[in-house]
């Protein structure tokens, strides 16, 4: 991807190809020597590869030099760390909402907990750099298979980089039907926050994860950077549900990458919630790899004041018969940015696939902007494939509607609002969505601050 | 006709442009008033201009515009391979063949006439045209308006021949609304640029009758860069019609045209093209138009032809209430990419723009849509609407859909559609049994999915339109 980066005048900005970066890597590297040997490669990559061209829709929107930095790694001193769970998650474990909980905080190792049951049915949630020493096969194999060092060059500097990590694995036949919830937070903000997790189900077995990023946009708690590289592994007829929420603080530049391979007759489910953050970028995409694939896409993103996002999500039909759906919805308030960019591609020998792909945006004052870039790439003629976008504000005459029903306008607009967003909440698993919930509408109701 | 067995084995192929070669693939011998080297450089350009006689200024632009042709990198978009494998080295930007434009069709030199007579020009002016350019090579061969028309103080003239009869309306509005910098094809045509039209029409003028210019490239390794400008002043109305062909060769040719459209407070320009250059021509073609206060401005744009097409006809909404329509409508066979689209972009407020976009991929052709609709700040209570439909007739085909929609105003309507589709083989079905063969279903169907394009075009063309889209289907019956 990316590779006609050439020419790009922001290249000598880099700050993380030096030397110091990749002391610090090795210093904090805890994991086999392959391993490490991994992230060398993927850290000559990182150096050698210039920063993606902005000439792709896919930067145009983007300066790719604001996701360098040049804080270094942070993290510090490695502790074990004291298999604490921020309170939020333990009460939802404890009161029974989820079958596990995760914490990665501040770039360290993770703290967890997970029924029992499940522990001792073969389900692992376990910190990555500790798999990589338990389960070197698996990871080898899996690691990196999906989001390489060769993916780009800030997939290559997570690659080298990535400090802390998890990976989810769910035996073949097995099926959970509580979600797993992971919460990355940072309680600094100097510093980098480089992570990964790997989720692979056997054939048959079936999961939901919720992965979160801060702990809200008003703590202003977030790192200076997140890179979060998500690779999801789905055997035969597996059954995934995987709920990104963002929710940085108002500083945090992230960057999101995440694809997910999917087998035959395996059903994905994505729901995608962006809503703090300074500058946000997410790259969301599934393969479907084997006949009879499904993935279903849910994208909310609301902005205020001048956050900027960036989403673009793929749905690649490689193989025959597989079924692909996408709504992506897109709120803007103040000066908000939003850019979305999404691709169906069909390949010639993938007969008989179906694609969707909706987008929708609201702009709610008028400093707001979006973009909107919905993409088909079709080679062959046994599909049926169609896609729509729209942009546009709160119509007057719904407006004037619920104002003849005895709604005051700014009731009424707040009405709307909710019921364009409320399709796409409703997908959030259930323990969380309430919460989540509560956080969009507030990111609605505040007052713009532009 | 095949036989039944036949019918069932090998699925009807709609074949584009099979009988090309036949119509358009002749060639004559090349016999040149002048022909300059192959290449391009200061020295080719100086000599272009002091054969026109040109006026300083515009001498000047054009050295400008080569060291912008330059200076520009190649688009590091659409389909870059292909870009890349122009030589610019190997092309003549300069072809004369007469010495003159001629007014009667009897001075036209016999071998250019023979090429024209058999491309059907001077009948189709005698039936129903207001007037006719025709372009061979480099220079307008051929011109005439009707008398009628003169007299209405109606301007439509080969470029040139403008710069020189009308040099100062020419001086106000060339390259204002497509700047050489603006990319490097637009860079190349205004440093080698020669031919094309010039309309004026007058205030308040409805030039009736359409008014047409003929393309025709001859020559191997020829590039063509003509400049159209065309102005309607306020609240005059005018049609252009433009067609284009070469024979086919085994090396490449180049066409490059600049064009430039500026329909004043309430005016309306409309502007058809009908483009079927031969597989091996390289069509790279800038046209935008300013559309003030009230005006319409509609491109209805068809690409048959070339090897790779790269054109996205653009409306800049720059006066309140204007309007912008544009159809594309593309066909991509064997060894094509159609990469065609619609560029709109509301400065104003009260714009209105329809796309609709249609494209058909067959025999391993590749269609695109690229599309771009920007709607700044200021454009309050603007209405954009997409519409893109592609439809693959076999396997091996390929269809692209690539909009790009940037709004800078909450106080809009945005809506984009696109669907990819084969034929419904429920549709065959149905007609099949109403009692229609397999061939004549799937060109009835064909033939409602273009129904939008064909029906805005003066009739004439649309009898040839709808006969090209038959012979397109013909192979599937043959």
């Amino acid at each position: 991807m990316n590779s006609a980066a050439a020419q790009t005048p922001q290249s000598g900005t880099v700050h993380f190809g030096t030397d110091p970066l990749w002391e610090q890597i090795k210093s904090s590297h805890s994991g086999p020597d392959w391993l490490l040997a991994m992230r060398q490669q993927a850290f000559e990559d990182f150096k050698a590869e210039e920063l993606p061209s902005r000439v792709s829709h896919l930067w145009r929107y983007t300066d790719p030099a604001l996701f360098l930095t040049s804080n270094g790694l942070g993290g510090g001193q490695r502790t074990k760390d004291e298999g604490l769970l921020p309170t939020i998650l333990q009460a939802e474990f404890s009161s029974g909402l989820l079958c596990a909980a995760a914490s990665l905080r501040d770039g360290r190792d993770m703290a967890a907990s997970i029924d029992p049951k499940l522990a001792s049915a073969g389900v692992r949630l376990i910190d990555l750099q500790e798999a990589a020493r338990t389960y070197p096969d698996l990871l080898r194999e899996h690691l990196g298979s999906l989001i390489g060092a060769d993916f780009g060059k800030f997939e290559a500097y997570n690659a080298a980089a990535w400090s802390s990590g998890i990976l989810i694995y769910v035996p073949r036949g097995v099926e959970i039907e509580k979600p797993i919830h992971i919460l990355s937070s940072a309680s600094g903000s100097k510093h980098p926050l480089v992570q990964r997790l790997l989720v692979i189900l056997e054939g048959s077995a079936s999961l939901s994860v919720i992965d979160e990023y801060g702990s809200g946009r008003s703590n202003g708690d977030g790192p200076s950077h997140s890179s979060a590289i998500v690779e999801m592994v789905l055997g035969a007829g597996a059954r995934l549900k995987y709920a990104p929420v963002q929710n940085w603080g108002n500083n945090t530049i992230s960057y999101l990458t995440q694809r997910a391979r999917l087998d035959a007759d395996a059903q994905m489910e994505t729901v995608m919630t962006t809503l703090g953050g300074q500058v946000g970028k997410v790259d969301c995409g599934a393969i479907l790899a084997g006949k009879g694939a499904e993935s279903n896409m849910f994208g909310l993103a609301i902005g205020g004041a001048r956050q900027q996002f960036d989403h673009h999500t793929v749905h690649d039909h490689r193989s025959g018969n597989t079924r692909s759906d996408l709504h992506f919805k897109v709120a803007l308030r103040g000066r908000a940015h939003s850019a979305y960019t999404g691709l169906i591609r069909i390949e010639d020998h993938a007969q008989f696939c179906e694609a969707y792909q909706e987008n929708r945006n609201l702009l709610l004052s008028s400093g707001a902007k979006a973009e909107s870039i919905p993409e088909l790439e079709i080679l062959n003629n046994e599909v049926r494939c169609t896609h729509g976008a729209t942009v546009g504000k709160v119509s007057p005459e719904e407006v004037f509607y619920l104002g003849a029903r005895g709604i005051d306008p700014a009731e009424a607009v707040r009405l709307i609002v909710t019921g364009f967003v409320e399709p796409i909440l409703k997908h959030i698993p259930d323990g969380v969505r309430e919460r989540i919930h509560g956080e969009v509408l507030a990111h609605l109701g505040e007052t713009p601050n532009d | 006709m095949e036989t039944n067995n036949q019918k069932t084995q090998t699925r009807p192929v709609v074949n584009v442009r099979e009988d090309y070669q036949a119509r358009y693939g002749f060639s004559d011998p090349d016999e040149y008033f002048h022909k300059a080297p192959k290449g391009i450089n200061h020295e080719v350009v100086a000599m272009i201009s002091k054969l026109k006689k040109e006026p300083e200024w515009m001498r000047k632009f054009r050295h400008e515009a080569l060291d912008a042709f330059f200076a520009k990198p190649m688009p590091q978009w659409g389909d870059t391979e292909l870009l890349n494998s122009i030589q610019f080295e190997n092309i003549h930007y300069f072809l004369k063949s007469t010495e003159g434009t001629e007014k009667s069709w009897d001075d036209v030199p016999d071998n250019i006439k023979k090429t024209f007579n058999r491309l059907g020009i001077p009948e189709a002016e005698q039936r129903f045209l207001g007037g006719v350019s025709a372009q061979y090579e480099s220079e307008v061969v051929y011109h005439s308006l009707r008398e009628d028309l003169t007299k209405q103080g109606i301007i439509f003239l080969d470029m040139d021949s403008a710069l020189r009869e009308q040099e100062e309306i020419v001086k106000k509005y060339f390259a204002t609304v497509i700047p050489p910098t603006d990319n490097k094809f637009a860079a190349l045509n205004s440093a080698v640029w020669s031919g094309g039209s010039f309309i004026y029409v007058p205030p308040d003028t409805d030039v009736k009758i359409p008014l047409q210019a003929y393309f025709r490239i001859n020559a191997k390794n020829m590039g063509q860069f003509e400049r159209t400008l065309i102005i309607a002043d306020k609240g005059s109305r005018v049609h252009y019609i433009e067609g284009c062909t070469a024979p086919t060769y085994s090396s490449d040719s180049l066409h490059s045209a600049v064009v430039e459209l500026v329909a004043m407070d309430g005016a309306y320009i409309r502007y058809t093209t009908i483009q079927n250059w031969s597989n091996n021509v390289f069509n790279l073609v800038t046209k935008r138009a300013m559309a003030h206060t009230d005006a319409t401005v509609e491109w209805v744009d068809a690409n048959l032809g070339s090897k790779l097409t790269m054109k996205f006809p653009c409306v800049y909404l720059v006066g309140e209430r204007a309007k912008a329509e544009i159809l594309s409508v593309a066909f991509a066979g064997d060894g094509q990419h159609q990469d065609a689209g619609a560029k709109v972009i509301h400065a104003a407020p009260n714009t209105t723009s329809r796309i609709t976009s249609k494209s058909i991929s067959k025999g391993g052709g590749r269609a695109s849509y690229r599309g771009m609709v920007k709607v700044y700040p200021s454009a309050t209570n603007c209405k954009v609407s997409v519409e893109c439909d592609a439809l693959l007739l076999d396997e091996n085909s390929r269809s692209d859909t690539y909009p790009t929609m940037e709004i800078s105003s909450d106080d809009v309507r945005v809506e984009h559609e696109a669907r990819v589709s084969k034929i419904a083989e429920e549709q065959i079905f149905y007609l099949q049994s109403r009692g229609l063969s397999e061939d004549e279903a799937r060109m009835l169907i064909v033939n409602g999915f273009f129904e939008p394009f064909v029906k805005q075009l003066p009739m004439e063309y649309a009898v040839e339109m709808n006969r090209l889209i038959e012979l397109e289907m013909e192979g599937s019956v043959g």
